[in-house]
């Protein structure tokens, strides 16, 4: 074990790789926190639902069967959203999978154009859905 | 149930040109893989083209 410098994580949404053109991404695996404070006791919490979200930024291609080909028609949908940590090795507990099921896309800017000649990062934020973590 | 191509080399674990149904994809929005060009319905017919008007 060491610790991991990301340099090439496997990234698939909707079952399509979109490895080669992501830049950055952060799972965000939430638990709600239920009060369950009772008289006489101090401040005490259950688990509640899971309120996931996760952040990727991809660079913007508009060729066939691309980026925007396929992040255009998954807004206002659930899908689902895989990360390796190291694409090109096995599955292991040194490189878990995450796997995020009924993840919701609300939002997608297609033309996020910057400076002239500049290339177009997009950003897009998943919510909800089902985290799961398998390592083998 | 529906049967489609994979069209794109860009699907994970399906390899260009197979062919593949719903249930190859669970999870995932076939609509959006469609639509996307990923995937193509095998026996679906092709869009026809929309009805155009001359401008008088």
């Amino acid at each position: 074990m060491s610790i991991i410098a990301f340099k090439n994580v496997e990234f698939t949404v909707n079952s399509v790789v979109l490895s080669d053109r992501m830049n950055a991404c952060t799972i965000n695996f939430e638990i709600e926190q239920q009060d369950a404070t009772v008289m006489g006791g101090n401040r005490a919490f259950v688990g509640g639902i899971q309120n996931n979200t996760v952040e990727v930024t991809l660079y913007q291609d508009f060729s066939s069967a691309n980026v925007e080909a396929t992040i255009f028609p998954l807004v206002g949908e659930v899908t689902t959203l895989t990360f390796k940590p190291d694409a090109s090795a096995a599955v292991g507990v040194a490189n878990p999978v995450y796997t995020i099921t009924g993840a919701f896309l609300s939002a997608h800017t297609p033309i996020a154009a910057g400076d002239v000649g500049a290339t177009s990062p997009i950003s897009l934020s998943f919510t909800g859905g089902t985290l799961v973590k398998t390592t083998a | 149930m529906a049967q489609f191509k994979v069209v794109s080399s860009r699907l994970v674990g399906h390899v260009q040109g197979s062919l593949v149904s719903e249930t190859d994809f669970v999870g995932a929005n076939i609509s959006a893989l469609v639509e996307a060009g990923h995937l193509a319905e095998i026996g679906s017919k092709p869009l026809k083209p929309k009805d155009t008007k001359d401008q008088e």
